[in-house]
């Protein structure tokens, strides 16, 4: 009865934060001013559950918060949730296989990695859906979207760094970005 | 990667592709209708606070153009004091006129009102909001078409698409966005008003002979299906044509700041 009872309130615990992520993404994000708009705040967390605790917990993650986004997505067809999920699973083999090293640096690699798989999926399957679909693919690669990536891109990276650097605070295990010299 | 970790994978990669199964034949609707339910209260005031928050930073910024701004509208001001006791004199006279004619009827619309609770598209192509999302859908009986107002009375965009708890807006700035408009004035030229790249209208193929001026008023024609007519549009900025040209376009103006809508209405039939 006990493990039951922890198995629900952990599962309400992870339901409640992932709310509260999706909110803050949708709500808050959104309505702030451009640049700053641009920030993919669901990306950026996710990268780093899976830089902390792991692939398990990171896709998990990446499957409510997917689901949540789909839900206020037009239309909604599962696109967030499939993008995440291939963003998270090349991000896990580049953490495995190459990025292997706890540091911010790796943080920083594998977050910029994620961001453009996750979008360059979001886009080929909007482009799918819209020619099975027989609508036009509406979206204009003028400069407004160049620009508007990069900056989601750089404040996911300065969103990224603030993290590590509280988590850093906390916890020494993981390296700080510059190396302190000893005994020179 | 762990052996027990390629298993999860594969288990995850499953329960994404039944996830896509079930959106794809609307099985997740009944759940989405539920959980928008549950969320649209927390993402309202999220979105309201934000966004006020951000319409202050714009007004402190824009703080330059504050002294330009209130000489230019005390000039409108005063010319509006003028036309609107004109126009009161025409209301009396029109009540006296509709009540000989026994007209019974008024044009008086029946709204939806509700809350933006986000913002942006991938589609979008500028900084300012070309299409939000509102807390009220096919259970509010909003359906595709239908044209959105703001608080003032002005139409800000139209539905294009809707889920049972919420739905999508095109606003008048987003390209993909048109509207069946006239010209107020002495032309009465009417046409197809679009968003250009997210700042501001166009109207084309107004024919040369139309007399447009700058600050003519551009309102609903009534020629579309759920949208009424007189609703405004905005005000011609900038008319463009050379003379050799057989038609001219005109720049229009948006009366209402996109970026700055919290709650509008939906017209209803």
């Amino acid at each position: 009865m006990n493990k039951l009872n922890n198995f629900f309130f952990k599962f309400f615990g992870y339901f409640l934060l992932l709310i509260f992520l999706a909110a803050l993404d949708l709500a808050v994000v959104k309505a702030l001013p451009t640049p700053f708009n641009n920030l993919n705040l669901s990306i950026t967390v996710l990268v780093f559950v899976l830089f902390i605790f792991g692939p398990r917990q990171a896709l998990l993650a990446a499957l409510g918060l997917g689901l949540i986004s789909d839900f206020y997505y037009f239309p909604s067809v599962g696109i967030n949730t499939a993008s995440l999920f291939i963003a998270l699973v090349l991000t896990n083999f580049l953490l495995v296989n190459v990025l292997t090293d706890k540091s911010l640096y790796s943080l920083l690699a594998l977050t910029t990695a994620a961001y453009f798989i996750f979008y360059i999926g979001l886009y080929l399957f909007n482009f799918v859906i819209t020619s099975l679909s027989g609508t036009e693919f509406d979206i204009i690669f003028n400069q407004y979207f160049f620009t508007s990536k990069l900056y989601g891109w750089l404040f996911c990276l300065i969103t990224a760094a603030i993290i590590f650097y509280c988590l850093n605070y906390i916890d020494k295990r993981y390296k700080p970005f510059f190396l302190v010299k000893k005994n020179r | 990667m762990s052996k027990k970790n390629k298993k999860y994978l594969w288990k995850y990669a499953a329960v994404v592709g039944l996830l896509i199964f079930l959106f794809l034949f609307k099985a997740s609707s009944l759940f989405e209708g539920y959980f928008s339910r549950v969320v649209n209260p927390i993402l309202k005031p999220l979105y309201s606070l934000t966004a006020k928050l951000r319409i202050k930073f714009d007004e402190q910024t824009s703080k330059e153009d504050l002294n330009f701004q209130v000489k230019k509208l005390n000039e409108e001001r005063n010319s509006l004091i003028e036309a609107n006791s004109k126009l009161q004199l025409l209301e009396e006279e029109n009540n006296v006129l509709r009540d000989q004619l026994g007209f019974l009827t008024r044009n008086k619309h029946h709204y939806v009102t509700s809350n933006v609770i986000s913002r942006g598209d991938l589609a979008d192509s500028s900084q300012i909001s070309e299409t939000i999302i509102i807390d009220k859908g096919l259970h509010d009986g909003i359906y595709n078409g239908l044209g959105v107002v703001s608080g003032n009375g002005i139409i800000v965009g139209k539905i294009v698409d809707t889920k049972d708890e919420i739905a999508k807006i095109y606003l008048t700035n987003n390209p993909n966005c048109k509207l069946a408009t006239t010209i107020l004035g002495d032309s009465k030229t009417s046409g197809i008003v679009e968003g250009e790249l997210g700042l501001t209208m166009k109207m084309n193929f107004i024919p040369q002979t139309a007399n447009l001026k700058k600050d003519d008023v551009v309102v609903t024609s009534g020629l579309e299906e759920n949208i009424p007519r007189g609703l405004v549009v905005g005000k011609v900025a900038e008319v463009k044509g050379e003379s050799n040209d057989p038609w001219q376009s005109a720049v229009i103006e948006p009366l209402v700041n996109p970026d700055d809508l919290i709650i509008i209405s939906v017209i209803l039939p």
